[in-house]
């Protein structure tokens, strides 16, 4: 199907690859299919989740992986129920970037992840009851940390 | 919206498998305990509401500054 997106014009996308938002994103309860866009550089740890329904609304998402891999939310079966019948290795996390004019401002909502059901499709952003986690986790500051700690 | 006044001690039903029930009230203070099932997500409102807000500015996003980012991760 074609997609009107944000940031990359009209694309087709596979209507049965969208990922389904049950619950929706908070502050956009009108959206509940998004498309994920993944670039063509598969070393990128970013990718976009465009809404079907609402082309002005579309997030950057970081995969934790690459930049913080000891990211481990407690997150139990139970919270995740929304998404179905859960295979905790057939799920994948990515944190929404916020990303203003000024690059060390860079941020990444670390507090409310987004969570997928690989199997079925099913989205939610989760807020963690973990306390470790800040809704504005600073990248920059964080990849200085990491250089530091290299040396 | 529903106002109920109720005394420390009191419960609320909602639906047929949410309970609010009021525990202790110390001055202006109300601790309240909530039985729910573990699929019902219960927040305080002033957390969901930071989320909310920060989506919201998520939206709008310099593709510039992501794009320098990604390059300076890539050096990395």
């Amino acid at each position: 199907m074609l997609l009107k997106t944000k940031h990359f014009e009209e694309i087709d996308i596979d209507e049965n690859k969208l990922v389904s938002f049950e619950e929706t994103i908070p502050g956009f309860p009108n959206s509940k299919r998004y498309a994920f866009l993944f670039s063509e550089d598969e070393t990128s740890p970013f990718c976009w989740m465009q809404s079907i329904e609402e082309s002005e609304v579309a997030f950057a998402l970081l995969n934790p992986i690459y930049i913080l891999p000891d990211y481990s939310p407690n997150v139990t079966v139970e919270e995740l129920s929304v998404l179905g019948e859960i295979d905790m290795s057939e799920i994948a996390v990515y944190n929404i970037l916020v990303v203003p004019k000024k690059i060390e401002d860079i941020s990444v909502n670390l507090k409310a992840p987004i969570v997928i059901n690989l199997q079925n499709k099913k989205g939610v952003q989760i807020i963690l009851s973990d306390d470790r986690y800040k809704i504005r986790h600073n990248l920059q500051q964080e990849i200085q940390k990491q250089q530091k700690g290299g040396e | 919206m529903l106002a109920l006044t109720r005394k420390k001690g009191d419960s609320i039903m909602i639906s047929d498998n949410i309970e609010i029930i009021i525990l202790e009230v110390q001055g202006d203070q109300v601790k309240l305990g909530i039985n729910a099932p573990r699929s019902v997500t219960i927040h305080r409102k002033e957390i969901y509401e930071q989320i909310q807000q920060e989506n919201k500015t998520a939206l709008d996003i310099s593709k510039d500054t992501l794009n320098k980012f990604a390059e300076i991760l890539k050096r990395n």
